[in-house]
Order: C-alpha cells, then structure tokens, then sequence
C-alpha cells in the first residue's frame, strides 16, 4: 500500500494488461483498483442512504453518521469480531471478508434505525431526534469500550483500526459481497423515488396521494439498513459523506425532484469518497491519513451551513 | 335533488378517536351530503373535530360508526389510486422541501396517475401548465417554495388538487395564517372553481368571509353539525345562538359580529348620504353614543360632504363645532355628551 510512483500511462497499460509478475501490476491490481471500487461504493451507499433519511426524517440533518445508523452497524461489528473473535482465532481477515460480518452490521443499522423510525413517528422536531441519534451513538460507544476493555489483544487491535474507518482492507475476492449488499439496497431506492417526492409534503398530503406510508418505510428502511451496514461492516464508519452529499446535490441541481437527487448523490457520492481517498494516501507521502478524518473536513463545513440556515428550515 | 349530484354523503357517521377504555367521539350521528358543484365551509371551534371530520372524508383515518360514500361507493372500499383520482386533500400545515419549486409541487398531483418510476407524460405535463395557469401562478412556476407567500403557496396546493384531476377537492383552513385580502383571494379562487364544475369543501375559523362565499355552511356544535345555506343559518338564529357571547353579538343584517353595545351616553344623527351615514355611526356606537330620534335636548351631529371634503358638525346648545375627520369629531367630543 503507501504511495507509489506509477505515471497515467503505466496504470492504463497494467490496468487492462493480463496477469504479469510485477510489483507495477500488483500494486494496480491489488491494491489500488480494489481501493479505488471500494472507495466509489462507499460513496455511492453512504450518499444514497443520507438522501433517503433525509426524505423520510423530512430532516435535513439526518444521515447514517449523524442518526447513529453506523454506529449501529458498529456495535454488530464489534460483537462478531470482540465478542466472538475467540471462534476465529483473530483472524480479522477472515472475519471481515464474512457474510457473518456483513449480517450483523446490516442488523446493527436496522435495529438502530427502527427505533428512531419509532421515536420519528412520535417525536416531530428535528433537534430532539438528533439528540436522539447523538445518545444512540455514545450509548453504543459506551458499551463498544466495554467489550473492547473484555476483548483479547488482536482482536481489539483490529477493531480499533476497523473504527478509523479505511477504504484498503478490501480485498477484490469481497468486492462480490459489498456487491451483493449495495445492489439490491439501490433498487429498493430507485423502487422508492416517486413515493419519495410525495412524501416531502408531508404524511397526510402523501397519503391522499394514495401511498401507502407503512410499505413505503418500510422499503426505505430496508434499503438504508442494507448500504449503510454493508460499507460499515467493511469499511467501518465513515461520517459526514451521507449528510453531506445530498446537500451539495440540492445545490447544484436547486431541484426537489428525488429521480435528479438520487443519480446525481451517486456519482457525486462516488467522486468526492474516491477524492477523500486520494486526498487520504497523501500523493507523494509515504503515510496515510484515517479516511475518517478527510470526509468529516469535507463534510463539516456543509452540516454547519445547513445549521446557520436552520432558521429559514424551520419557517418550512 | 337528483341521487347522480350527491358526490358525497354520510351516513350516520360517528368521529372520534380510539381509545382503551371508551372512545373520544368528537361528532356523532352525522348525516350530511354534499351536491356536485357546492362550496361548502366547515365551521366549528379549536377542537370540534373540523379537521377529524375533514381527514374521515379522505380515509386518512376511519369512522368509529357509520360509512361514507363517495358517489354511492363506500370509501373504505376504494383502492388508495382510485380514492386519490377522486378526492383531493389540502392539509393545514403546509410542508416541503426547501428546494422544492412551485413546478415540482404541482407536478405531483399527478401522483394517482403516473408510472412506477414517476415519469410525466406530455399528457401530464399539459395538465400541470393548465392547473397553473388557471391559479395565476404560472409566472412562479420556476420559484422556490421558500420563497414565495403564504397565500401564494396556497394557491400552489390548490393548482397541485387541480392536477390531481378530481372531482372532490378537500381543503383543511386553507385561509389560515394568510392576510386579509389573500383570505379572500383563496375563497374567491375556491368559489370560482365550483362555478367551473369542482366541489370544494373547506374548513375555516373566518366566519363572515366563510357566510360570504359558501353555498353551505357545516357548522359543528355540541358533537352535531347544523347545515344549510349561510342565510338559513343566519335566519334561523343557528349562528347567532352559537357564536353570540356577553361580548359579541351577530349584526344580522351584515353577516359580522360585532361588540354588543353598552350605551351610556345618547345623540341624534343626521345625515343624508348613507354610507357616510353608516360609517359614522358606527364611530359613534363604538364610541358609547346610542343614537336616537332628533331631541332639542341631546347633542346633533350632521354629516355633509362639500366638494371633496366631508365635513363633520356637532350642535350642542350654544356650542357649533366643525371637524373634518371622524377621528377629530371623537377626540373633542369625548366625554361631552350626557
């Protein structure tokens, strides 16, 4: 891993090129194409669940990060590899190439999510619910720390460096799972768009409409619990790209409309995480920045242009 | 009244909410219809059941008794689509994005009628251009929600039920926080659109203006709701019986409510143009002056327009005073007639 001096051409040529016994091809095949799909699916999970909680909260400051989700999907991962990690002998990547992983983040994600769906049904004003999501991820922390303290030596290793979050621990033989999660997770988003747009008025006006809002929840709720839990269970928690993106892509597009915002958070989701990444390995440095920190830089400054807006938000 | 021109009628109906141990019932044995074409008003205090009544009507929650039907099919039996191409709704909060154009709004009207994915065919999309324009605010199309009036984006709700295409548009106090002359522009908008064929059933806390406009008044009281034209309402004393208080009382020749006099002084009044002569007693009653047949005894006041002006005249006794606004005439005469 690290920086290697590889120029445009070179990675052209070894990208398409057969099987060679070079470290050129090897850094390419291995290390950096993996990274680079991982970082792109990563974006595009993220993105797409922030714009769906966005619509369904009709909030916009929920996210994955911010509403607990990944934190969720966290405590899941740190059962499998903390809790059971004596099962697996510390073979992290072993474990974290499972669907066992896989499945205990994506349950992680949905049962946080369901009660703050719960709470959300209650519980109207933004500020409670983000308080919420806020108790929901120290909650979570306290009792990670607590089975971290109980945890052997590597495993806990390995699990703080799964929580820094990192896009590089993906192999190309895993990039089939994370595809087997992310796929059905965005049909389900493209089967939701058009509810999506009514929903924005509200329930009553959504329901006039003739939808039918526990189905609709549902969908969304699924669909989220999938791509969030999926990335988390690889890539760890990653903040701010879910909140982030689909406010840039309201911007750019000035638009309401959920058909622009979900294609346009994909490949805006997908660009900014592979620039977090590049940005992240420090061209021409030998160390790496944790991913976590590049995006939180990135995103910050959006949650808090859309705090500093909160006023004109609450008038609608 | 032929059976085809009852759009909606209901049937015995009972609302309320559920609960454990005995239900809440807000209405009950309501049986009321509604004639294609009709504009009619709900009226009934905070927490009658206005708005209960309004979301039965659209199967946003159910009746605890009774049935409703939209043009004899019960609307628990209709399809979610099917009830959404036949009743739209306008609830009291208005919410949406803040992105979200006056365009994208009305757009989704044609929700009931589009394909998965939501695609607007050019069908649809001439339908929206028509709904615009027929609310004037085609020239906001391109506006942000945020951005524009309340009143202008209440216009918007009812271009996106003209959308919707449906017969019943239901409207829950859509004059609600909107200023005077907007109150009136939506009721006159809403009037209009049954005269164009729409039935349109409203609820509103804007009693004179709902007297006004409405073919039918709905008015709840004591878990029933009295119906019938604003006038009947009115000559039968319903409104009066309800709405009258220590305080107010109905002026039943306009329609408004007014303080219900407290007279303690009395003068005569001449004038010979009558909306002058309206005005100004209506200063003067305000003012604790009753007014009473020409008497030697108690103060004149005389009222004469001279050019363009108005001039306002006050004999007492010896006295002759001379003012040129209402206003002038209260201030000095204040206290001075017994």
């Amino acid at each position: 891993m690290g920086s290697a001096n590889l120029s445009f051409i070179n990675v052209f040529e070894l990208l398409f090129s057969p099987y060679q016994q070079s470290v050129e091809w090897f850094t390419v095949h291995i290390f950096r194409l993996p990274r680079a799909v991982t970082a792109i699916l990563v974006g595009i999970a993220l993105s797409v669940s922030g714009l769906q909680m966005q619509t369904v909260f009709r909030n916009p400051l929920a996210g994955p990060y911010v509403l607990g989700i990944s934190s969720g999907a966290s405590l899941g991962v740190a059962l499998v590899v903390l809790g059971f990690s004596g099962y697996f002998a510390g073979n992290v990547f072993f474990i974290s190439g499972s669907w066992l992983l896989v499945a205990a983040a994506w349950l992680g994600s949905g049962m946080v999510l369901l009660v703050i769906l719960l709470v959300s049904f209650r519980v109207r004003d933004i500020m409670t619910l983000l308080i919420l999501g806020i108790m929901f991820a120290s909650g979570i922390s306290a009792v990670i720390s607590i089975l971290q303290y109980f945890s052997g030596e590597s495993a806990l290793k390995a699990f703080v460096i799964w929580t820094m979050g990192s896009v590089s621990n993906v192999s190309i033989e895993q990039i089939p799972v994370i595809l087997g999660g992310i796929i059905p997770g965005l049909i389900l988003s493209v089967m939701v768009v058009k509810s999506s747009n009514a929903v924005q008025l509200g329930e009553s006006h959504a329901k006039s409409l003739g939808i039918n809002i526990l189905r609709y929840r549902i969908l969304i709720f699924i669909s989220t619990s999938l791509l969030t839990g999926t990335v988390t269970a690889f890539c760890g928690p990653i903040g701010f790209i879910g909140i982030a993106v689909p406010h840039i892509c309201r911007m750019i597009f000035k638009t309401s409309r959920q058909g622009i915002l979900l294609a346009s958070s994909i490949f805006a989701g997908a660009s900014i995480m592979l620039i977090s990444d590049i940005v992240s390995q420090l061209p021409g440095s030998e160390s790496m920045l944790p991913i976590n920190a590049v995006t939180s830089l990135l995103g910050i400054p959006v949650v808090i242009w859309i705090i500093l807006r909160k006023q004109k938000l609450i008038a609608a | 009244m032929k059976e085809s021109e009852i759009i909606l009628s209901l049937n015995q109906a009972k609302i309320g909410y559920h609960r454990k141990n005995n239900d809440f019932v807000l209405l009950d044995q309501v049986n009321l219809k509604i004639i294609t074409g009709e504009l009619t008003g709900l009226i009934g205090r905070n927490g009658s059941g206005k708005s209960t009544l309004l979301r039965c009507i659209i199967y946003l929650q159910e009746l605890l008794h009774g049935d409703i039907h939209f043009r004899n099919i019960n609307i628990m039996n209709m399809h979610p689509n099917e009830l959404a191409q036949n009743i739209a709704y306008v609830s009291s909060g208005l919410e949406y994005t803040e992105t979200m154009t006056v365009r994208e709004l009305v757009s989704l009207g044609r929700f009931p009628y589009t394909n998965w994915i939501g695609r607007l065919t050019s069908a649809d999309i001439d339908l929206i251009e028509e709904a615009l324009v027929n609310i004037g605010i085609d020239q906001l199309a391109k506006s942000k929600l945020s951005e524009i009036s309340d009143g202008e984006r209440q216009k918007a709700m009812i271009a996106r039920t003209l959308a919707q295409n449906t017969p019943l548009i239901v409207l829950d106090e859509p004059t609600a926080f909107l200023d005077l002359p907007s109150k009136y522009d939506i009721l006159s908008l809403l009037h209009d659109l049954t005269r164009k064929g729409k039935t349109v059933i409203y609820s509103t806390h804007d009693l004179n203006i709902a007297l006004r406009f409405s073919d039918k008044i709905w008015l709840i009281n004591n878990k029933t709701i009295h119906d019938g034209s604003p006038e009947d309402l009115i000559l039968d004393k319903t409104i009066s019986g309800i709405f009258e208080s220590d305080k107010i009382q109905l002026n039943e020749m306009t329609g408004d409510f007014e303080l219900r006099k407290n007279y303690n002084k009395s003068l005569s009044l001449k004038c010979e143009i009558p909306y002058l002569y309206y005005w100004t007693r209506q200063s003067l009653q305000r003012s604790g002056y009753e007014i009473v047949e020409y008497n030697k005894s108690l103060p004149l006041v005389s009222v004469e327009q001279k050019g363009d002006k108005i001039i306002w005249n006050i004999q007492r006794f010896n006295e002759n005073l001379y003012f040129e606004s209402i206003y002038d005439m209260l201030t000095s005469c204040h206290g001075f007639a017994e």
